[in-house]
């Protein structure tokens, strides 16, 4: 269990969150408009901002995460952009992870060449593997809007393989569909 | 998006611009009507085929090459490092940013004569060459680090990149680009440095003492020749290293 107690934030002198408590559960969907902080919540779990004051306890040590931009390595392959996260010897494991996203045959792509949606699954699977060694309570798997550029088919099919994994997951979300699919408990953040 | 070129239409367009600038050439000289003050094309052309059925001659381009290369190379590699200290050193960027600048600034004539008094005649044009390079390399590898990009650094950051992991993946994929295109810039400095000290420090056997000679001894056609010399050398080093950065490159650039 994920606790949030009394954080405070602010960017750039604004305050995004002023004594925010949350207890996240083993599946939360955070939603909200644009602009009311879902990013940022997702970014202080993931430790990349420090809060201004308040803490947040319960992050397990291996935090993996599909950001809101694919953030793929340009000059690596598909294959290589899943290998770099993952223990050597990892090729065989990023083919199969490749493999789980759909994307047997597109390993040696290079990201520039690939759809979004390609991306995107690169970007999962990257996630996904990365942390596989470990039991699926000690990981945390952080979505920012994961699946931005599927078709409503291929959210079904990668909102079950994000399921099939049992990973902890803090998802920010729009669709209220994508919502139902991950399932969880919900939070809606106000601005 | 420029179009490309055929390999022969770009040969012509290089023929017919070395025509046209021959017969310019030979035009003003005709014009001068001095071969002292401005030789014919032929004249320097003859002069340089004598030239270069003779020993001495090779071993002049063979110490310059070496002396230029030398120094080309050591003004590669510190630049690249000191780059590198600048961006994840706080206090070097504070010592070394002010210090670069000068040296980018102080005239290379300054600079050989000093080095001229402290290192010894025989090391100055590789000296000359290095310190010119350095501060070309440095800018452009210290502004590439600066403006890595920072979602990728935060991507590593997420996924536990080491610092040596992070290097090989997104530092130096994403100066690669601009380290090349400093690398081929300064190669041009290098030569017209390292030429300069070995001509006024007279440094033997080398172009830079030819071209000492020619000067005294007023021998134009000489001095032409020994010119075209060093741009051969210098374009033929710039193709030799754009075409390792090419083959580097193999797959994608950052």
């Amino acid at each position: 269990m994920i606790n949030i107690e009394s954080l405070s934030f602010a960017h750039g002198g604004k305050p995004v969150f002023d004594g925010l408590n949350l207890s996240l559960g083993h599946k939360t969907c955070i939603t909200g408009p644009s602009g009311c902080g879902k990013t940022t919540l997702l970014r202080l779990l993931a430790g990349l901002l420090k809060p201004r004051s308040g803490a947040i306890t319960g992050v397990p040590d291996r935090v993996s995460m599909v950001f809101q931009e694919d953030r793929l390595l340009p000059w690596r392959t598909a294959l290589e952009n899943i290998a770099v996260v993952l223990p050597t010897p990892a090729e065989k494991k990023a083919e199969e992870w490749l493999g789980l996203v759909e994307l047997d045959g597109l390993g040696g792509s290079y990201p520039d060449s690939m759809s979004g949606g390609q991306k995107r699954r690169v970007a999962l699977a990257r996630a996904l593997a990365f942390g596989g060694e470990l039991p699926p309570g000690g990981r945390l798997l952080i979505l920012d809007e994961p699946f931005k550029g599927f078709d409503p088919e291929l959210t079904v099919r990668m909102a079950s393989l994000i399921l099939s994994q049992d990973i902890p997951i803090v998802a920010a979300l729009h669709a209220p569909e994508e919502m139902e699919l991950l399932g969880g408990d919900l939070v809606r953040l106000m601005c | 998006m420029i179009p490309s070129i055929s390999p022969g239409r770009k040969f012509l367009r290089v023929v017919s611009a070395l025509l046209f600038w021959g017969l310019v050439w030979q035009l003003a000289s005709f014009g001068v009507g001095n071969e002292l003050v401005l030789p014919q094309p032929l004249s320097v052309v003859r002069r340089l085929a004598e030239l270069m059925i003779t020993w001495p001659f090779w071993l002049s381009a063979g110490q310059s090459l070496l002396n230029v290369f030398a120094g080309f190379i050591v003004g590669v590699s510190a630049g690249t490092l000191l780059a590198f200290l600048t961006a994840f050193v706080g206090a070097a960027e504070i010592l070394l940013a002010p210090a670069i600048r000068v040296v980018r600034a102080t005239p290379v004539a300054s600079f050989i004569i000093l080095a001229l008094l402290w290192l010894g005649k025989a090391r100055v044009p590789a000296f000359s060459a290095a310190l010119m390079v350095t501060p070309v390399v440095w800018q452009a590898v210290f502004a590439a680090l600066r403006d890595t990009d920072k979602n990728l650094l935060e991507m590593a950051r997420i996924f536990g990149f080491g610092r040596l992991k992070t290097l090989k993946l997104i530092y130096i994929p994403s100066i690669r680009t601009q380290w090349s295109a400093a690398c081929a810039t300064s190669m041009g400095l290098a030569w017209k440095s390292g030429v300069a000290a070995e001509v006024i420090c007279q440094v033997r056997p080398t172009i830079g003492e030819a071209l000492f000679s020619a000067k005294i001894y007023l021998e134009t056609p000489d001095l032409f020749a020994w010119t075209a010399v060093v741009i051969c050398l210098s374009m033929l080093l710039e193709n030799v290293l754009a075409r390792l950065f090419v083959g580097k490159r193999g797959r994608r650039q950052g």
